[in-house]
Parts: C-alpha cells; structure tokens; sequence
C-alpha cells in the first residue's frame, strides 16, 4: 500500500498546477484567480511538507527523507515568494505562467527526492521545459533572443547530461544511486562523470558553463530572472549532493579536486566579471555565478557538515535573489543603476530592504548572508580547505564593490528623472517582508534553523 | 547594564521614521546618545581599578552548535575606550546640527547603528561576536560617508569598505581556525588553549590578526584609504573615525594578538614598534606639506597613532599606559581639530588653508579655542598630549634610544606642522576683507567638554593612568612569561 500522506506536498502541488491552468482557461481576464489558487496551493504544500517532517520513505525512484523535505520547503518557499512578486509585475500578464512555474517546482521536488539517474534526468526535462516556456512567454525582440539561447544551451546540456547517464548506465548496470557504488575508475566512468558533471554546470552555471547566463538573465522580464537565478540552482545542487555523495563516492577524489578547482574559478571569474558590469541583471547573473562558486566548496570537503551548510546557505540565497530582484522592480523595473539614482529618499522603506539584502548578499553581520558563509566556510577550514575558504572570504570582500553600488546608487547619487513605478505593490511589499525578516532572524539567531537541518542530513 | 548601554542606541533607531521634524529627530538622538552617555558613566561606579579581571561580565549562550556565546565584559582599557565613544557620539551629533540637511532621518539612524557597533567591539570577549561587530559598524560608516560627505564621498566610502572587508576576510579565517584548533570563540578559553596550536601556524595566525588591525590603525603601508575617508567624511564621520574607529585597530592589538599571542608579540615587538616610528616621521611630514586643513588633521592622526603603536609594542609600564592614554587623547584632540576645521567650513565653503586665512580678526573666540586644541594636538607640557607623548617616549627610551630619538624628532615635527597650519589659518592675512560670527552658543558648547577634557587629562592624568594601571600589568605578565610555564595548569583546563 502506498501510502499517500508521503507525498502530500508533490501531490498538492500537481493539483494547484492543473487547477491554476484549468482556470487561466476559464477565467481568461482574471488574472488573480490562478494567481490566488497557486498561492494557497503553495502555502498548504509548505504546511503539509512542515507537518509531516518526520514522515520518510521510499518508493521506486523516489526517497523521501528529512533532508529532501528540507530542500522541499526550500523550493516552496521560493516559488511561493516568486508567485506573490509575480501577482503584482504580471497584472496583465499571462495568467498560464503560474501553471508553469508550479511545474518547475514539481519537476524540481522530484529531483530533490529521486534517487534514481532516470527520474532525476525527467526531472531536469520537466523543469527545463517549464523554463523554456516561462522564459519567452512575453513577447519581445530581447526576450525572444534569450528564450532561444536558452532553449538551445538546456537541450544541449540535457543531451550532455542524458549521455553522461548512459556511460554510467553501462559500466554500472544500475542507475540507482546507492549502487553506483559499484562503479571504478575505468576510463568509461571517468568520461560519464564528466559529462555527468558538463552538464550539470550548464544547469547550476558554474564556469566554464556560464557563458549564457547573463544574456538570458539581460532578456527577460525582471521576475522570470529572480526565477532562473534562485529555485532551479538550489535543486541541481540538492541533486548533486545526494548522487556525489551517495553514489559516485568511489570516484570522489577524482570529482572533489574537480569542484574545487570550479569553485576557485566560479568565484574568481563570476566576481571579476560582476565588477565590470555596469548592467544591473548582467551584475546579478555573473554574481550568482560567484554564488554557485561559494557553494561547490561545500563538495570539494565532501563532508555531511557540509552539505547541511549548503542547505542553510541556499535557503538564504533563494530568499536573497528573489527579494534582490523585487525590490529592483518596486522601485522601477530597470537594469541601469543610474534609474535608481536618489530614490533612496523617496521609497524610505523599500530601500532600507534593498540595502540590508545586498548586504547580506555580500556577506555582512547581521544578516543570514554572513552566518551562511560562515558556516560554510567554516566546514571548509575543518575539512582541510583553508584555501578554498580563505579565496571565499576574499572573494566575498571583492564583492562588496559591486553589490554595494545598489545602495550607493540608492542613497549616494542624486536622482537623474522623476519617472518612478507607480501603482499598488503590495504583494511585492509583502515579499520584501518576508525576506528580510528571514533573513535579519537568521543573522542573528542561525542555530535555530541549522541546527534542525544539520539533524536531517543522514 | 553593560547590555542596556550597548543596545540602547540601534534599539531606540526603530523609532526614529515616527518622528515628524527633522528638528526633533536631532534632538531624539541626542537625547538618546546623552543618556548612553551618563549610563556609561555609572559603570565607573562599580568599577573596581584593583581588579585585574573582566567587570561587567556576563555569558549568554547564543550559538551552541558554533561554539559562540555572547561573552561580554570590560576592563580598564575598554572603559575609557567606551567613555570615549559614548562622549564623543553625542558631541559629533551636536556638531552635524546645521551642517546635515538632507536626510537628517538616514543619518541619525545610522549614527545610532554606528554607536552600537563600536561599542559591541569594546565590550565583546568572544571573537565570533567581535567579528559581528566589527563589521556591523562597517555599514553605517560606509553610508554617512557616502551619502553626506564631500565631492568624491563615494570613492572614499568604497575604498574604506573595501579595504576593512579585506582585512576583516583573513581576520575572520583566522578566528576560525582558532575556533577549530581550540575548540571554542571564546577569547579567555581560546587565550587559555593557544599551546593547542604550532609555532607556525600561530606566526601565521599572528600576521592575520595583525594585518586585519593595521588596516584599521592605520599603520604605515596600509595607510591609504585613510586621509580619503577622513577628507571626505561629513564632520561628525571625521571625529567618529579619528576618535573611535581607528583606536579598534590598536584596541584589537591589545586585546587578542597580546592576549591570544603574547610570545610571538614580543618575538614582532621591535618591528612593529619600527613601523611605528616609520608611521610617525611619515605622518609628520606628510601634514607638513598639505595644503588642505583636513587633509593636514588626517595625516597627523597616522603619527599620531605611531605614538601609540610605538609606546603598546614597548611592553613596558609607561609605554603601555602612555599608549593608551595617548589613543584617549587623540580622540578628543583630533575629534575637536575636526569639529574645527568643520566649523570653518560651514562659514567659508572652503578647507584650503590659503583661502581660510585671517581667522583671528573675525573670530577670536574660536580661534583662543583652536589653538588651545592644536597645541594640546602638539603636545605642550599641562596639556593631555604632552602626558601621553611623554610617557611613550620614556617607555621607548628604555627599549632603543634610537626610536626614542626619531620619536623625539615626530614631536617637533609635529610642533612644526601644526603652528604653521595655526599661523597659516589664524594669523596670516585675509586675501580680502570678509566677515563671519563667531562661535555660536552650541558650538561653545560643543567645545567645552573636550577643553575640560584638554586641562584635566594635562593636569591631573592620574584617575586615568590608575584605570589603565591593571590591564597593562596584566598584558606585561602574560608577555614576559615564557609560555612553558603556562602549560603545566592546563591539563586540567583541558579535560
């Protein structure tokens, strides 16, 4: 007998997906129906992945544990917050994008539940081909540019992911993760990691797979970059977690001084590249490259500390890109920094949100930001990676320059025109809470979410 | 107590967007920083000067699973650090009364933040919850800066962030490692744990810490972001960073590379000492040939802090105390330079010197009162700088009389620049016939505390050198005895 109540929050979230898409067909002008049926939805899918915590499981492709349930309400709790920014910048937007971004998120909690290559692989389909969809839904020059490019590198990377399974198909005989084990070091397994490995990167950009990532971060309206940027990285890394360490332990020392020399470059690069950008979205694209490099040091450690450091940092970083860019939007929907010149004054409130995200993006007390790193880090120095961490620290002071430019703008130049978004935004607002409550709480007070997360990993 | 005057300020900033006026917003801060104030000094009440150990101390856990409690107390260096900081906030708000006008709210908020944050430094025994601090009160000092300071504010805001951040990155690695060799932040049990921890990597651990606090002083190669920040800084930001901020850097010397190094201190002791004599002769001459009145009191405050680093690294009685007291000094005589120069400022558009001339004909009061600041910035004998000077100078003279004689050479050049820069914008001619008011009752007011200050400390140091009498025979046993004879006690510690 199957027992059901284990996958009550996937179920509740296919549900939502197929009523919000029922309705955005019923109810074509209205475009808060759907809206409001995806937010309850989400909600009652957090409280259920809340409530039955200690419930796990498995049943075929899926294992349904604490630490996927933790990943779970991270993926909920982003989209949710993406759902509410939505609401308010897609006013007359297409009502159908809810429905895919509740597909995204199915596809992203099975990938954090599966544990076996061919789900996880589907997975990785079911949320591309959302994205695909999300991505050029509006319409223009720009946006048909990026949703091209990005439709051609995630078939490509998918293709490249698809062969990396086959090799390990072949040499192992079983796509499962917990016997992967059985696979060596013959040159066969060397190739599918990394394909394994190529194409995850397309997927969570680290360098040398990022080249993209700022022109489709440029192309596409505001909200659907929050998306691109936030949910779907945290989900591939809850993936990579699970099969590196799980399954491809044997081949450990080969993929640990891999990621630790991606790690070095992704900083390096994404930090350098985000200094020279003058372009806010380009800034944010190759800083969440950065991004992508502070976590992959969590895999060059290799140790369960670890890895629970990386759910607690990506929980801060999911809140932070989407609050990041929402705040952008409230104030006016613009990739140039001069357009926020000055407006530090005018939106009092709004700023000082902006001004404490930023900061915890870079990584200053007291915000989530700063204990997300310091945990992180600190693994990192247990773990015998004094460089890596020290390269993260240093990384992360060279990224106060760019990250820091958001504020200045904000309160150090004067205002260059008066044009300012107007309108009722209070469900931007009502996000813009949330994130930074959260993340001021987890400031100061981190033990009491890394603690209960710390406890679920194995 | 300790808790409530640490708190109290970034607690009451909540309140401050309720404030209609920005006239009351001034006076709401004021208010609150005045009651820090007279909170700070009841410390001194129960405040035993016999008592070698911590006062006002109080553990609360706070992050279990990191090892970091809130561990917090003081001793005598840290009290007059916190009265300093605590009388020096509210003057500079005071002093930014006509001269901050757009955002009045911003700045006082931050202002608030900013006082949080120094203070949290000064009372704070573990090193997670120093590090919070020490980058808490990054932020606000960035903003009022950038948003209220001169023509190329923000340039200076990002170089002072960039360059403290960097520090602050190796100093945090550090205190990690120290977390992971000694098993815990807190800075008494770590000190008690450091024989856990090879020579090398201690030598390593050292130049951290001791990288991350140069930045911050600023000692010599590490210097730079200095005079932008302070040129740039709004006044009140001038006084706060002179008089407080960069005593964390000699503060953070003191209490964790003497503490949790002290052999390796001593083993750097000469060259640190070298850097700062090197920071004094350099200081000295670069204010010699400024033309710019701010620039000149930036310069001065990098020989300035020479002295102290110099007299600190001597490790003996008077170099320590005199050390110490000379960081007490340069706050109030430099943060009062800056209220001068800002004073001039608002009246004249202008910090050329050149263009400043002949201040004596119009504003004779103001210019009785800068002179008395500039000589006590000096060092003339009845004045606090002289007391300080003195002592660093006796304390070195007992190390190397060459240092001492180059120190010596510091002194007179200060004599130099500063009654030049006197003579330059007090006495020297106008280039034409202007007219200004003299001190307003405020800014009197706002002056009169440092000139009691000025006498007292000149005078009669005596209550001052007799809080810092412990704390410095304390750091003087802990360097002079060879570590050998610590270990013995420790097993038990230990286990």
């Amino acid at each position: 007998m199957i027992d059901l109540n284990l996958f009550g929050p996937e179920l509740v979230v296919l549900g939502t997906a197929l009523m919000t898409l029922a309705f955005a067909f019923i109810a074509r002008e209205r475009q808060t129906i759907p809206a409001n049926i995806a937010i309850i939805g989400l909600i009652l899918a957090l409280f259920l992945e809340f409530t039955s915590m200690s419930n796990s499981g498995t049943l075929f492709m899926i294992r349904i544990y604490p630490f996927t349930r933790v990943f779970n309400m991270i993926l909920i709790l982003g989209t949710l917050l993406l759902t509410f920014y939505s609401t308010d910048y897609f006013e007359e937007g297409p009502s159908e994008i809810y429905f895919f971004f509740l597909t995204n998120l199915l596809g992203m909690m099975l990938l954090a539940d599966s544990v076996h290559l061919l789900l996880s692989f589907l997975a990785i389909e079911l949320i591309s081909f959302s994205l695909f969809v999300v991505v050029g839904i509006i319409q223009t020059p720009r946006s048909t540019e990026a949703s091209l490019k990005f439709f051609l590198v995630g078939s490509f990377s998918s293709s490249i992911t698809l062969m990396g399974i086959g090799l390990l198909l072949y040499s192992g005989g079983n796509l499962y993760y917990d016997r992967l084990i059985n696979i060596n070091m013959t040159p066969i397994d060397i190739l599918g990691l990394i394909f394994l490995i190529t194409g995850l990167g397309f997927k969570v950009f680290y360098v040398p797979f990022m080249f993209w990532v700022p022109d489709v971060f440029e192309g596409v309206p505001t909200p659907i970059t929050a998306l691109l940027s936030s949910v779907p990285k945290a989900a591939v890394f809850a993936l990579l977690i699970q099969l590196m360490y799980t399954g491809l332990l044997n081949l450990q020392f080969l993929w640990r001084s891999t990621f630790a020399l991606l790690a070095i470059l992704s900083m390096i690069l994404g930090n350098i590249a985000a200094l020279r950008e003058n372009n806010l979205k380009r800034m944010m694209a190759y800083s969440s490259i950065a991004h992508a490099g502070y976590v992959l040091i969590a895999f060059a450690v290799n140790t369960p500390d670890a890895y629970s450091s990386v759910a607690f940092y990506l929980v801060n970083y999911v809140l932070l890109m989407v609050g990041a860019f929402a705040g952008i939007s409230y104030l006016r929907d613009s990739e140039k920094y001069e357009d926020l010149y000055g407006l530090g004054t005018k939106f009092p409130l709004v700023s000082i949100f902006l001004t404490v995200i930023f900061l915890s993006l870079t990584g200053i007390p007291p915000t989530g930001g700063f204990t997300a790193k310091l945990y992180l880090f600190k693994e990192a120095v247990a773990g015998g990676r004094t460089d890596l961490a020290l390269i993260g620290f240093l990384n992360s002071a060279i990224s106060a320059f760019y990250y820091l430019r958001v504020p200045a703008s904000l309160y150090m130049e004067s205002p260059q025109n008066s044009l300012v978004n107007a309108g009722n935004k209070t469900m931007i607002m009502t996000t813009l809470w949330v994130v930074v409550i959260v993340v001021l709480y987890l400031g100061i007070f981190p033990d009491s979410l890394f603690v209960p997360i710390k406890s679920t990993f194995y | 107590m300790l808790n409530l005057i640490v708190f109290l300020p970034v607690l009451s900033s909540p309140a401050i967007p309720l404030i209609k006026s920005e006239k009351r917003v001034f006076h709401y801060t004021l208010l609150v920083t005045f009651s820090v104030f007279v909170f700070s000094l009841s410390l001194l009440k129960g405040f035993s000067v016999e008592n070698p150990l911590f006062q006002w101390a109080q553990t609360i856990q706070w992050l279990p699973q990191l090892g970091a409690s809130y561990h917090i107390g003081i001793d005598g260096i840290s009290l007059l650090l916190i009265l300093l900081t605590t009388f020096l906030t509210p003057i500079s708000v005071l002093a930014s009364l006509k001269s901050i006008k757009s955002n009045v709210k911003g700045f006082c908020g931050s202002l608030l933040v900013l006082e949080t944050g120094m203070l949290g430094v000064f009372v704070s025994l573990d090193l997670l919850l120093f590090y919070f601090f020490w980058d808490l009160m990054l932020v606000p000092m960035y903003l009022i800066i950038g948003i209220w300071g001169h023509e190329r504010r923000v340039y200076a805001a990002f170089k002072f962030i960039l360059y403290t951040l960097l520090g602050s990155a190796i100093l945090l690695i550090a205190i990690i490692i120290i977390r992971l060799k000694t098993g815990t932040f807190d800075l008494i049990e770590a000190s008690q744990n450091m024989y856990l921890i090879g020579p090398n990597l201690k030598r390593v651990l050292f130049l951290a810490f001791a990288l991350a606090f140069a930045i911050k002083v600023p000692l010599f190669p590490f210097h730079t972001w200095l005079p932008d920040a302070h040129v740039e800084a709004p006044t009140a930001g001038s006084v706060l960073l002179a008089g407080i901020l960069l005593k964390m850097g000699v503060y953070g010397f003191l209490r964790f590379n003497f503490l949790l190094f002290p052999d390796i201190t001593s083993n750097f002791a000469s060259f640190f000492m070298v850097l700062g004599v090197i920071g004094i002769i350099y200081g000295a001459l670069m204010s010699w040939v400024q033309q710019d009145l701010k620039k000149l009191i930036a310069y001065s405050s990098i020989a300035h802090l020479g002295f102290v680093i110099l007299g600190i690294f001597t490790m003996t009685p008077w170099g320590l105390q005199g050390g110490i007291l000379q960081m007490f000094n340069h706050g109030i005589s430099t943060g009062a330079l800056f209220i001068a120069a800002g004073i001039l400022y608002e009246r004249r558009h202008t910090y050329s010197m050149k263009n400043l001339a002949g201040v004596a004909k119009v504003m004779p009061i103001f210019s009785t009162i800068f002179g008395i600041v500039m000589l006590s910035s000096v060092g003339l004998p009845g004045l606090n700088g002289f007391v300080g000077e003195f002592l660093v100078i006796l304390g070195t003279f007992k190390i190397s009389k060459t240092l001492a004689f180059f120190a010596l050479l510091g002194v007179i050049f200060a004599a130099v620049y500063l009654l030049s820069m006197f003579q330059k914008v007090v006495f020297n001619p106008a280039k034409e016939k202007y007219s200004t008011s003299d001190l307003t009752f405020r800014e009197f007011f706002v002056f009169f505390p440092f000139l009691v200050f000025i006498f007292w400390v000149g005078v009669y140091p005596k209550p001052f050198l007799k809080l810092l009498k412990k704390p410095s025979q304390g750091i003087i046993t802990k360097v002079t005895t060879p570590e050998v004879k610590v270990i013995p006690d420790q097993p038990e510690d230990g286990k």
